[in-house]
């Protein structure tokens, strides 16, 4: 039987770490912010990804009135 | 403030992790991030299947990350399908990791739905109202795409992964 890989390779940077831990702690070469930060997604999205979220809560505030 | 959410991939018998993929593109390989042109799939026979998971990897302040959908937009090339372990009823729970496979799998067995479902098809701890209330991630999304003899080129399409945050 094969042991589990605990290892987490950052798609972006493509860093390996031992846990998931490490690589949520990580400070991404490739956008200067770790993953839990909205910057490292709005980097590789071209800040796509706040407008989107932008819009999402727009849409949910329209929907809650 | 949202939450952060990425989709994460798993690969090989280790259950490998690549967190945040770029792509989910599927072919003759059970790789992240694959090439198809580089595996590609012969006409008759299966994709390798993918197994991911969507991660929040912070909450942003919300207080709860659920309803997880997910669909496909864009047609397959020939009469090839898309099959995924994701469904509205009859899910089958939190599915355990197996090395993916090429040969018809048996967790992908619904097609996957190509306008956004109903109610959400993809479960957090085996369920399909479960709900995030701190960083994790859903149960396991398996898809496999099941080509024709008759298919003779590839396509491309569009796969939405939809939750909703809750203040």
């Amino acid at each position: 039987m094969t042991a589990k890989d605990t290892s987490v390779t950052c798609g972006a940077c493509g860093v390996k770490f031992e846990t998931n831990e490490d690589y949520l702690k990580h400070k991404c070469s490739k956008t200067g912010f770790t993953p839990t930060q909205v910057e490292h997604f709005d980097a590789l999205s071209n800040g796509r990804f706040s407008k989107q979220s932008a819009k999402a809560q727009a849409r949910g505030e329209e929907k809650n009135k | 403030m949202a939450g952060t959410i990425q989709i994460n991939e798993f690969n090989t018998v280790g259950e490998t992790k690549t967190a945040n993929i770029t792509n989910s593109n599927m072919g003759d390989a059970d790789a992240v991030n694959l090439n198809p042109v580089t595996y590609p799939v012969t006409p008759g026979e299966n994709t390798y299947e993918k197994w991911q998971k969507i991660e929040v990897t912070a909450m942003g302040g919300s207080s709860a990350i659920d309803n997880f959908k997910i669909w496909r937009t864009g047609a397959l090339g020939g009469s090839a399908v898309h099959l995924t372990n994701a469904r509205i009823a009859s899910y089958g729970g939190a599915e355990t990791f197996a090395t993916p496979v090429k040969t018809d799998s048996s967790v992908a067995t619904e097609t996957m739905p190509t306008t956004e479902p109903a109610t959400a098809n993809l479960g957090i701890g085996g369920s399909l109202t479960g709900s995030l209330t701190a960083t994790g991630s859903s149960d396991y999304l398996v898809h496999q795409i099941q080509t024709d003899a008759g298919d003779v080129a590839g396509s491309t399409s569009t796969m939405n992964y939809q939750y909703d945050e809750t203040a």
